[in-house]
């Protein structure tokens, strides 16, 4: 049986996970494991990789809690933490120089099927971007952070992080709209 | 796009923060009030298709898709097995320095009675046991009693890497090769009861159970001899091994270190 979530903030469970309180971290990751687990699958294209990195961004954040001073919202050193997890095993794929598996989407039966194929291209289309504009950009569209704390998480000007962000939204428009997608042929529409 | 707009090639980089809310940024860095650069931006005719254009790429990256969803149960896994981890309180160099040398020695030891059991013959009763993967796609190798985790890591690392540079040798079963039963129920090393806390149950079922739980693959189980609990090794990222030990009855992930294969585990990362 899951453990009943408290009503408890994220910095009082942050706090209480630091002196030692383990169903506090529990609950703490635990809430916030979907969060980092799409921001990984956003960052990282294989999903297996995806995996991994939340594992390691889950532990990383269960080691290092007591340096969780609360100078930012815990959000903001969590997705930090996502972003190195992720961005290190993207190292660790191009080191591996493994081939990426063939992902396999777990569709439940209500979902629509055109959303599937919106979530290939969405996959797609992040992938051929950039890491600099795709880390950005999801840290800003997933993570919903301002532009000062991606900078402060990325270690770049804010003016940076906003010309990321519209750099690389103005290239995922071009990849997303109808009649830009590779593969995909604008069809004329047919007049009886 | 024809036209440029109000602000050149910045344009996109205008509409984009006006989404955001972060256009006073913007015009601050171009030195022009934000409402005047609003203005500018709604007085360009193709100041509106181009914002739905960035929007709706906003939107498909923020939507949920299909194959972000875990399963409830492997979310809830993956934040206990970190949460086991627990935070990492420094020591001094001193305390590394010893930790080290001691993993060092109890490694030497363990690396000699994992090499000892793995030499011995099967179907003796001893704790060769072979643990099935339920999965059906991967087993794992029961490396005997290993005196602590760091020893025990090691050793996987060390079997891990020695494979790799011996072709032919196999530590790890294939779902076509039949997992072994002998020693199933009998867990001690010298054929005594077994004391710990899992008591006579079989391993590979007791051990297997435990490791559809956690993310990976079951690669090497082992008996914990100071502490009575079990453990067993995943991997995760190719490269990486995730070593948990549990209590077992109900899985429950008591410890968890993560270390790369062909390395040995640090005390602590």
């Amino acid at each position: 049986m899951a453990p009943a979530e408290s009503a408890r903030g994220d910095e009082e469970l942050a706090a209480a996970a630091a002196a030692g309180d383990r169903e506090a971290l529990e609950e703490l990751l635990g809430r916030h494991a979907p969060r980092v687990h799409r921001i990984c699958r956003r960052i990282v294209a294989d999903p297996g990789d995806a995996l991994d990195a939340t594992q390691e961004a889950l532990l990383a954040v269960a080691r290092r809690i007591d340096h969780f001073d609360g100078r930012c919202a815990f959000t903001t050193w969590l997705y930090r933490v996502a972003t190195n997890a992720a961005l290190d095993e993207l190292r660790r794929r191009v080191r591996r120089a493994a081939p990426t598996a063939p992902e396999t989407i777990h569709a439940r039966s209500d979902d629509d099927p055109s959303r599937v194929v919106d979530h290939l291209d969405i996959r797609g289309a992040l992938s051929a971007l950039p890491e600099e504009f795709r880390v950005a950009v999801v840290l800003r569209d997933l993570g919903d952070l301002p532009y000062a704390e991606i900078a402060g998480i990325l270690g770049v000007p804010v003016g940076t992080v906003r010309s990321r962000i519209a750099r690389g939204r103005a290239l995922l428009a071009q990849r997303l709209e109808p009649g830009n997608r590779p593969g995909l042929v604008a069809r004329p529409t047919e007049h009886p | 796009m024809s036209d440029p707009g109000p602000f050149g090639p910045d344009t996109d980089e205008a509409l984009s923060a006006e989404l955001d809310g972060e256009l006073a940024g913007f015009a601050a860095e171009i030195g022009m009030p934000e409402e005047e650069v609003r203005a500018r931006l709604d007085a360009w005719p193709g100041a509106r298709r181009r914002r739905a254009e960035l929007a709706r790429a906003a939107d498909r990256v923020r939507r949920q898709e299909p194959g972000d969803r875990l399963d409830t149960l492997t979310l809830r896994r993956l934040a206990r097995t970190a949460a086991a981890a627990g935070p990492r309180h420094r020591h001094p160099v001193g305390t590394w320095a010893a930790a080290a040398v001691a993993a060092l020695l109890v490694a030497i030891g363990g690396f000699g009675a994992w090499a000892w059991l793995g030499n011995r013959p099967s179907g003796t009763g001893d704790t060769a046991v072979r643990t099935a993967d339920p999965s059906g796609s991967r087993a794992g190798v029961h490396l005997g009693t290993v005196p602590d985790l760091d020893a025990f890591a090691l050793a996987v690392a060390a079997r891990t890497a020695g494979v790799a540079d011996t072709p032919g040798s196999d530590p790890a079963p294939t779902a076509e090769e039949p997992a072994a039963t002998e020693g199933a129920g009998t867990l001690a090393d010298d054929g005594s009861p077994p004391t710990d806390i899992d008591g006579a149950q079989p391993v590979p079922a007791v051990i297997a159970t435990c490791a559809t739980s956690v993310p990976g693959r079951l690669v090497a189980t082992a008996r914990d001899a100071t502490t009575a609990r079990r453990a067993f090794v995943a991997t995760t990222a190719r490269g990486r091994l995730l070593v948990y030990v549990l209590a077992v009855p109900g899985c429950r992930i008591l410890e968890v270190r993560s270390v790369a294969i062909g390395t040995a585990p640090g005390p602590g990362r």
